[in-house]
């Protein structure tokens, strides 16, 4: 569980899966957008760029997808800054101050540990947070029914 | 990083378990200084997440309750988003058994 005040998000996950194998999930554009619901980005992923898809979750597909790669040190660690919760086309949110991803990989048996942390969250204005929550309600939503599907189809 | 220090936690811990309290006070009970508990409050303040107000002569600080609750169901929102992805991701990579 998260702990319930803080700037920072984290997760960990054991995959069975080698390193190499979730690295290309992750830093290779096409498949990181399959997984994750984003697709057409206009770069590769490298230290330093920009990369922009498009959302290809049903009902939001008008939105860019837009990470600002930090760090990509392969088999180890990926670090982008983004926007988070940016599903409201009205609201300018470019000004904000970003929140930084971090996915740092590390063997586990013959698995791989991935762990995310998601910090700078303390740093979004007052009130950004319930605007967001608001904003993504349905965007909740679409994670959950997009699993479903990506299970079935894979079945 | 309004809440990303131990001080400002336990401020926020002490707020929360016993209402509006003044600098004084709060500063008791810390190893820091007035000064310093005082740069903690603003930093809060800054975030929303607590407000001062006066009580009789006295400037006390109280916590702002209903954006802590936003703060927490935010987040909470936010962590549930990254699992779901994370479980996507475990889709992709793993082979089935």
């Amino acid at each position: 569980m998260t702990s319930p005040i803080t700037d920072k998000i984290e997760r960990v996950i054991t995959l069975r899966a080698p390193r190499a194998k979730v690295w290309q999930a992750l830093s290779n554009a096409t498949s990181f957008g399959s997984w994750f619901g984003a697709r057409d980005f206009d770069r590769e992923f490298a230290a330093g760029v920009k990369a922009t898809g498009k959302v290809t979750h049903a009902g939001y597909e008008h939105m860019d997808f837009v990470i600002d790669i930090q760090t990509f040190i392969p088999e180890r660690e990926l670090s982008w800054l983004w926007h988070p919760g940016s599903t409201d086309p009205t609201y300018d949110i470019a000004n904000e101050p970003p929140t930084t991803v971090t996915f740092t990989l590390a063997d586990d048996g013959s698995g791989t540990k991935v762990t995310v942390v998601e910090t700078g969250f303390d740093a979004l204005p007052p009130g950004r947070r319930e605007q967001a929550f608001r904003g993504n309600e349905g965007g909740w939503d679409w994670q959950v029914g997009s699993i479903t599907k990506y299970v079935d189809g894979a079945s | 990083m309004a809440l990303g220090d131990e001080t400002r936690l336990s401020l926020l811990a002490r707020l929360s378990s016993t209402g509006p309290l003044s600098i004084t006070v709060l500063t008791e009970g810390t190893v820091v200084s007035r000064q310093a508990v005082s740069k903690h409050l603003h930093v809060l303040e800054g975030a929303g997440l607590v407000r001062a107000t006066r009580l009789g002569r006295e400037r006390v600080w109280e916590l702002e309750p209903k954006r802590l609750a936003e703060a927490k169901r935010y987040l909470d929102a936010v962590s549930e988003q990254w699992d779901e992805a994370l479980e996507r991701l475990r889709v992709f990579v793993e082979d089935p058994e």
